[in-house]
């Protein structure tokens, strides 16, 4: 479905990807694991064309990407950005009403309401700020954003990121029940455990290159992740 | 008396609101005081002046086409002055320079056009004044304040309720995640300028009736900036509040200490508010968390 040949991209003349080769199937969650500044993000933003690679091909169901994220968007890729990035001046309700912003009328009406179904906390929190939402309810908000653009593939940059345990364990959950409806996910986590553990494949970034892949059991049990990602 | 100096008022913050708002608009979506908004009032305004002399057209096609003149010329300045600057994201200080350029720009083809002469608009009205009872109220105050108004009113439910408004607050906040939702930034900001120059051509034409019409009318839009300073820069409702509140006391000041002193309280007033409350009456408190 996503399929990413021979990454690289560059800020200025730090190289922030190598090479990079990922490949994500329809219904699964895909983990990329890493480090700060090992280049999840990098890689994130240009699947969704906020960063242009300096060489390499992104394929999404058989096509190049365009090149402009708002395009991105309209092939069915929604990006939920690193730290939220929830539009903290404006109500809940214009939140998820400008993630559904290519659609109209009552199919937006039937996505909200779906959404709503789906995250009665934020139903219960319309009229508020944003920016007035805990931090989880935020993470929640930015989840559901990104789900009213009806996507096929979504791609979470750092979801559990300064999150309680408990709540992080709600966020795993939901990310699981997106993934039962059929919308795949590449998933770029520090909690490494958390990641690999619900994945169905899994990638270990460092410094811009793979260094690592396999099933998420695999790299649980792998030597080499448990030393350095694991603590164990 | 006291109704219609404050008739005479609301009118004047009306137009001032005008202003306001084309300022604030460019203010939220690019965090710079565009200051060629100005010379664009001037501009258009001269347009409609041109338009009007030249066809004997009446007051509201006059009006109409120095929005859409003022829309367009805004839409090219911003692809000439911003576009280049908002792709390479600088920091404000170069869209700064770039609008006092291009202000000079449109006040340099105005001045070669229509010479250093004041112009005046033709009688649009049949009658001065309007009468209710025993209130004698002049016409273009009623037209400007209830056109103003009216305008107003339309833009905020465009910018609150619709679609294409709320992809306007969305670029406002955070231009990338905007353009994660697959919302056209660039169109966006393009749709902003068109909205700031129709207020532009419409604040210049009753700004052109209101006095004359000379080619540094648009240094008026330092009420403009004074209203949104009040009001709270970057907030569309504060701009408002801020803009009729201004029209209200400078009509006041000038029936009681005369038009020569009245333009000094309104700095004053507007540095009182920089020292004691910068965010302006409707700054916003909202904060974000992490």
């Amino acid at each position: 479905m996503l399929s990413v040949k021979n990454l690289s991209a560059s800020y200025g003349h730090i190289e922030a990807l190598k090479d990079v080769s990922i490949e994500a199937e329809k219904g699964q969650i895909v983990s990329i694991i890493g480090s700060n500044g090992a280049g999840k993000t990098t890689l994130l933003r240009c699947i969704s064309g906020l960063i242009k690679p300096t060489s390499g091909t992104i394929e999404f169901l058989g096509e190049p990407i365009p090149n402009k994220p708002h395009k991105v968007v309209k092939k069915g890729i929604i990006h939920v950005p690193e730290g939220r990035r929830t539009f903290s001046g404006l109500t809940v309700k214009d939140n998820l009403l400008i993630g559904g912003y290519l659609f109209k009328g009552k199919e937006l009406e039937d996505s909200l309401q779906r959404n709503y179904k789906l995250f009665p906390i934020l139903n219960e929190r319309k009229s508020q700020f944003a920016g007035t939402l805990s931090g989880g309810e935020q993470q929640m908000l930015a989840i559901a954003r990104g789900l009213m653009s009806k996507p096929k593939l979504m791609l979470l940059d750092e979801p559990s990121l300064g999150l309680a345990p408990i709540i992080v364990n709600q966020i795993f959950d939901l990310i699981k029940r997106i993934r039962d409806t059929g919308i795949t996910i590449l998933l770029v986590e520090q909690n490494a455990r958390k990641a690999l553990s619900i994945c169905d494949k899994a990638y270990v970034l460092e410094n811009g290159r793979i260094t690592l892949k396999g099933t998420g059991c695999e790299l649980l049990n792998s030597d080499k992740v448990k030393k350095a990602y694991l603590g164990s | 008396m006291s109704v219609q100096i404050i008739i005479n008022g609301l009118a004047l913050g009306a137009v001032y609101a005008l202003i306001a708002t084309g300022f604030s608009i460019i203010f939220n979506v690019l965090k710079f005081s565009n200051f060629s908004h100005g010379a664009l009032m001037t501009l258009s305004a001269f347009i409609g002046y041109f338009v009007s002399v030249g066809t004997g057209l009446s007051l509201f096609p006059v009006i109409l086409i120095s929005m859409l003149a003022g829309g367009l010329i805004d839409l090219a300045g911003e692809f000439v002055a911003f576009r280049k600057l908002t792709i390479r994201n600088t920091s404000s200080i170069y869209y700064f320079v770039s609008s006092i350029t291009l202000g000079t720009l449109f006040e340099g083809i105005v001045t070669i056009w229509v010479g250093p002469n004041f112009y005046n608009y033709p009688r649009f009205f049949k009658s001065m004044v309007v009468k209710f009872g025993s209130l004698i109220v002049s016409t273009s105050d009623l037209i400007m304040f209830i056109t103003s108004f009216a305008i107003l009113m339309i833009l905020m439910f465009f910018i609150q309720k619709t679609r294409l408004g709320r992809a306007l607050r969305a670029v406002s906040y955070d231009r990338d995640t905007a353009s994660l939702m697959g919302i056209n930034v660039y169109a966006t900001i393009q749709m902003a300028f068109f909205i700031s120059g129709c207020l532009a051509g419409l604040a210049g034409v009753f700004l052109g009736i209101n006095y004359t019409l000379y080619p540094q009318l648009g240094n008026l839009v330092v009420k403009g900036f004074i209203a949104s300073v009040i009001g709270g820069l970057g907030s569309i409702f504060g701009a408002v509040v801020g803009a009729i509140l201004l029209g209200l006391m400078e009509t006041l000041l000038i029936n009681f200490i005369g038009s020569g002193y009245a333009p000094v309280f309104s700095f004053l007033i507007m540095l009182v508010f920089l020292l004691v409350r910068p965010r302006g009456i409707a700054g916003s408190n909202v904060q974000e968390k992490a």
